[in-house]
């Protein structure tokens, strides 16, 4: 491990897992009160026995005499790279103990990591803070993968449900309440009007759930189009399935679903957290562009029919039009993907576009629920 | 050549931009635990602050080694006789 020689980072033991936790829960999640036991389980299966687990690529800790003051995550991926196996360090959970900022624990975690074995540092959902952070230490902003859309399933609900969060004010959330049959009754009309930009069309291909097997042989024919992509195995894809709906990282439900048209012939797939009275995050839509219209007009249906007010998600910019068209609006808020490689031409790759990546292949998928 | 006060000057005056703090309670001996808004994200601040007071570029390895004022004065001098040579 690279790195100056007085340096207190060194990698991630499991006696470490109760500080790290106190951390996690009390810093990065800002709770009060005693870290739960659930907290300390999360990390030790995300960090000591996830199936891509690589000693040359652990997670991190700042320790400062036998106090950890800081902590950053890392999860090894694997994927091909034209042909060749490649390694990604992805990192998350980064958190510094507020008494131990002024060690600059978090650069020096974090150029620990950037000197790792690793072919490609990346991260999938840094905010603006750690973005800025990561720049000056030479990654650089993927924006093919940073495009985010939205599609609005209520619009009624939608701009009260925003207005709440906004203002975090008890009157506006008890309009909220009031307002929600006429919200009900606005939204239905907005779901069933032709004309309506919002509204649900009933998909004619037929839904089955979706297992690792099935998601392994429907992602290899369309990743042929692609320089980069992941490398799983129904071992390795069936623990990351049963890690997100065990941990509810973004939702209540994680919803998996294959498409099948009338011959039985599978037309796409998609993997998403169902948030009743809320957001729905996607974590994967896979399919060719011929039936892409026909898989989002069933997830929409689906999240709608389960009572999500819309549905969000990261948009694989080959597709962009069709996500337009569905009356998907695109922002840059909702976690940036960054990357940082030592080998030329990951980076221009990765901007291009020219990898078939989703948040099911980083550390979105890796979080723990509320 | 600039002399290792006017350094220290210009040094202060990047610290000043950077964390609006009264230069004069910066000196060769500070640390990052003397300054309270000195952590990673002030650091890279304050990198940025010192690029443009005294026209220079920080890769990565400069930002590390700067763990303190002495430590950032020796490498400015050390940058700005790299330019004065070129």
């Amino acid at each position: 491990m690279r790195g100056r020689k007085n340096m207190p980072v060194r990698p991630l033991a499991e006696p470490d897992i109760p500080q790290v936790a106190d951390l996690y829960w009390t810093v990065l999640r800002e709770r009060k009160g005693p870290t739960p036991p659930a907290v300390q389980s999360f990390l030790k299966e995300l960090y000591f026995t996830n199936p891509w687990m690589d000693s040359a690529l652990p997670s991190l800790v700042h320790d400062e005499k036998g106090k950890i003051a800081g902590f950053l995550g890392v999860v090894p991926r694997k994927m091909s790279f034209k042909g060749e196996t490649v390694r990604i360090a992805y990192g998350g959970n980064f958190v510094v103990h507020p008494e131990f900022r002024t060690t600059l624990a978090g650069l020096h975690l974090l150029r620990t990591y950037m000197g790792g074995g690793q072919d490609l540092s990346q991260t999938d959902s840094a905010n603006d803070t750690s973005r800025a952070l990561l720049v000056r230490l030479g990654f650089t902003t993927i924006l093919a993968f940073s495009v985010h859309w939205v599609r609005l399933l209520r619009p009624a609900r939608c701009l009260t449900h925003a207005i709440t969060k906004l203002t975090e004010s008890s009157l506006i959330a008890s309009l909220e309440f009031v307002s929600k049959p006429f919200c009900g009754i606005a939204d239905k009309v907005a779901a069933r009007l032709s004309s309506s930009p919002f509204r649900q069309v009933q998909s004619r291909l037929q839904a089955s759930e979706l297992d690792a097997e099935t998601l392994i042989s429907a992602a290899a024919e369309l990743r042929d189009g692609y320089s980069l992509f992941p490398e799983y195995d129904a071992k390795s894809l069936s623990w990351l399935f049963s890690f997100m709906e065990r941990m509810k990282g973004h939702g209540e439900q994680l919803r998996k679903l294959v498409l099948r048209d009338d011959s039985g012939k599978i037309a796409g797939w998609y993997i998403y957290y169902l948030n009743p009275g809320g957001f729905a995050d996607v974590a994967q839509i896979g399919g060719p562009r011929k039936q892409m219209k026909h898989i989002l007009d069933h997830l929409f249906h689906d999240a709608w029919s389960l009572g999500a007010l819309a549905v969000h998600g990261t948009v694989d910019r080959r597709l962009m039009d069709i996500f337009s068209e569905k009356n998907c609006f695109f922002t840059c808020r909702g976690g940036w993907t960054l990357s940082h490689s030592r080998q030329p031409g990951f980076l221009d790759l990765l901007n291009s576009g020219d990898a078939f990546l989703s948040r099911l292949d980083g550390e979105w998928c890796l979080a723990l629920g509320a | 050549m600039e002399t290792t006060s006017e350094v220290l000057g210009k040094v202060r005056s990047a610290f000043q931009s950077a964390f609006d703090l009264d230069p004069t309670s910066i000196t060769i001996n500070t640390v990052p635990g003397d300054v309270s808004s000195w952590d990673s994200m002030g650091h890279v601040t304050l990198a940025s602050s010192l690029e443009q007071a005294f026209g220079l570029t920080f890769d990565v390895d400069d930002l590390m080694a700067m763990e303190n004022v002495k430590e950032i004065c020796r490498i400015v001098q050390s940058k700005l006789g790299q330019v004065q040579s070129a």
